[in-house]
């Protein structure tokens, strides 16, 4: 079963079309990466999932996105949509508090937990964004003087926190040096063991590297999907070939 | 040197031309004062009461000093939380809504409002409709009507300051926009708001035209009762230098009323400026 499917999925900007009528499974305890022009509304489909692209002025909608079989679009409280599928931006930005409270910020709010299960929350994200060893000593201290790196690890933390089951990342590491890159593509990996985890990215490496299905999209439409590896060597569609070959090649 | 290089000195050097003479006329206002009423300053001036014949001519201002922080308190104490709350609502909740932008234009226009009007209209309404007489109450109330605006605008500038990442972070995780405002924005936020309510602060102590005709007395104890009159620095000023009473205490009393404000809105410049750092960081 997909964990995530959209289902003839429209989406625009007041009279703007962004997204016309896409039809994409993603699977769950897998990656997935979605490439594709600037501008060609990755980043709307991925606000989408999760509804917030509704914030936006003028955003409208029509079609369906179920996760797990259910329908997102007609849920009352988006705050349970949110919750259920977390969210990484491109700009690695930490909440102005402490590295804990950071993390804490959506428990506390959804509450229900003592503070020894909080702590446990805390620890157990940390450790499973490989930052735990990093900051264990300063866990207290404002999260603002983290590097960039640490502060996208203490985002992905962040979005764990509340056990969504889909992670979205936009662009995740496209402010950061090879190394913090390479430590979130290996924990990524990890993380998708029990999580659809879908990631933009702009870079085609970085797909090829981490992702089990690759999606291609342009001017709104989704082109082709496929196994990563296959799409990679023997895309079948003619603008799938040129995009690769453009910026690979 | 190149044409521009030559245009940005020249600019340069216009911007410092004209700082020094704002500049210039800030020390020559402030040493005149303290040569004309500097001496007549002293523990007795401050602390006593108005005194001689005709009143005034002697004794201090001490009521006066009293009677301006009240009003102050008083417009404080009834704008502040309004005026937060509406800030709140343009910045946070109103963003796409036609309401906000009624009420945007409603705060711009208020700004306009000369001060005179909001003293008449109050004058109008509490002292004569709703019997209030001249009074504390009135008089804070006009000088509340008076800096509303200006909290409103100050308060919600400070908010829209604050990194809209915060928001999308927050929004993301499904938390209520309440919480977010209680937990992040709001912090984030205080210098620059609290900035904005010293400003007005210091714009209320200041203000004549509002209290001319709600609160203000030549003579009064000032003892903060709601329904009694009170006296006031600008007015007690403005009484002095009318009158002839005394130019000497009128000097003395500018210079007490001018460097309550200039204290004041120094306090707020430095929250400003603290409120740019944190934005920065
Ligand atoms: N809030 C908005 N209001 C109006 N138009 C928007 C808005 N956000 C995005 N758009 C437009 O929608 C289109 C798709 O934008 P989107 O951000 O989804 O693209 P993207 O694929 O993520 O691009 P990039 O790779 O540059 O991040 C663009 O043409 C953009 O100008
Ligand atoms: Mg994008």
């Amino acid at each position: 079963m997909n964990a995530v499917e959209l289902i003839n999925f429209s989406a625009g900007y007041g009279r703007k079309d962004v997204l016309r009528t896409v039809n994409i499974g993603f699977k769950s305890n897998a990656i997935s990466a979605i490439v594709g022009p600037s501008g060609c509304g990755k980043t709307t489909l991925l606000r989408s999932i999760n509804r917030t692209a509704e914030l936006e002025r003028g955003y409208n909608c029509h079609g369906d996105i179920r996760i797990f079989a259910q329908s997102v679009m007609d849920v009352k409280n988006v705050s349970n949509v949110r919750r259920q599928v977390g969210m990484v931006y491109q700009t690695p930005v930490a909440l102005p508090l402490s590295t804990k409270e950071n993390v804490l910020f959506g428990p506390r709010y959804y509450g229900g937990k003592s503070n020894a299960e909080m702590d446990a929350i805390v620890e157990d994200c940390l450790h499973r964004v490989a930052l735990w060893d990093e900051v264990k000593d300063r866990l207290n201290q404002s999260a603002s003087q983290l590097s960039g790196g640490q502060k996208q690890r203490l985002a992905i933390a962040r979005a764990l926190a509340v056990e969504p089951q889909v992670l979205l990342l936009d662009e995740p590491c496209s402010s950061l040096d090879p190394a913090s890159t390479g430590l979130i593509e290996e924990l990524l990996k990890e993380l998708a063991v029990g999580l659809c985890v879908i990631i933009v990215t702009h870079n085609l490496f970085q797909a090829r590297r981490i992702a089990d299905e690759t999606v291609f999209m342009m001017d709104g439409q989704m082109i082709e999907k496929g196994l990563t590896s296959k799409l990679f060597i023997s895309p079948s569609d003619e603008k799938t070939r040129s995009f690769f070959s453009g910026l690979v090649g | 040197m190149n044409k521009r290089a030559i245009a940005d000195k020249l600019l340069i050097g216009f911007f410092w031309v004209s700082g020094l003479l704002i500049l210039l006329v800030l020390v020559a206002i402030i040493s005149y004062l303290i040569w004309r009423g500097g001496p007549f300053i002293s523990r007795e001036f401050i602390l006593g009461d108005p005194a001689g014949i005709p009143l005034g001519s002697e004794g201090g201002i001490y009521p006066a000093i009293k009677g301006t922080l009240w009003l102050v308190l008083l417009a404080l104490v009834l704008s502040v939380i309004p005026g937060i709350l509406t800030a709140i609502y343009l910045s946070e909740y109103g963003c796409s809504g036609g309401l906000a932008e009624i009420i945007n234009l409603l705060v711009q226009s208020m700004t306009g409002v000369p001060s005179i009007v909001i003293g008449l209209f109050v004058y109008a309404l509490g002292v004569v409709t709703l019997g209030w007489g001249i009074s504390l109450l009135a008089g804070g109330t006009a000088l509340a009507i008076m800096v509303y605006p200006v909290i409103v605008i100050s308060s919600r500038d400070a908010l829209q300051g604050v990194d809209e990442n915060y928001r999308l972070i927050a929004n993301s995780l499904g938390v209520s926009k309440s919480y977010t405002l209680y937990r992040v924005i709001l912090p984030r936020a205080a210098a620059g708001i609290i900035a904005g309510i010293l400003l007005s602060l210091g714009y209320a102590a200041g203000a004549t035209a509002p209290i001319l005709v709600t609160a203000a007395a030549v003579i009064a104890n000032s003892s903060g009762a709601l329904f009694e009159p009170v006296m006031a620095l600008p007015y007690h000023l403005y009484i002095l230098f009318n009158e002839h009473l005394s130019m000497n205490y009128a000097y003395a009393t500018a210079l007490v009323l001018v460097i309550l404000l200039l204290i004041i809105n120094i306090l707020a410049l430095w929250l400003n400026s603290l409120q740019e750092r944190i934005n920065g960081r």
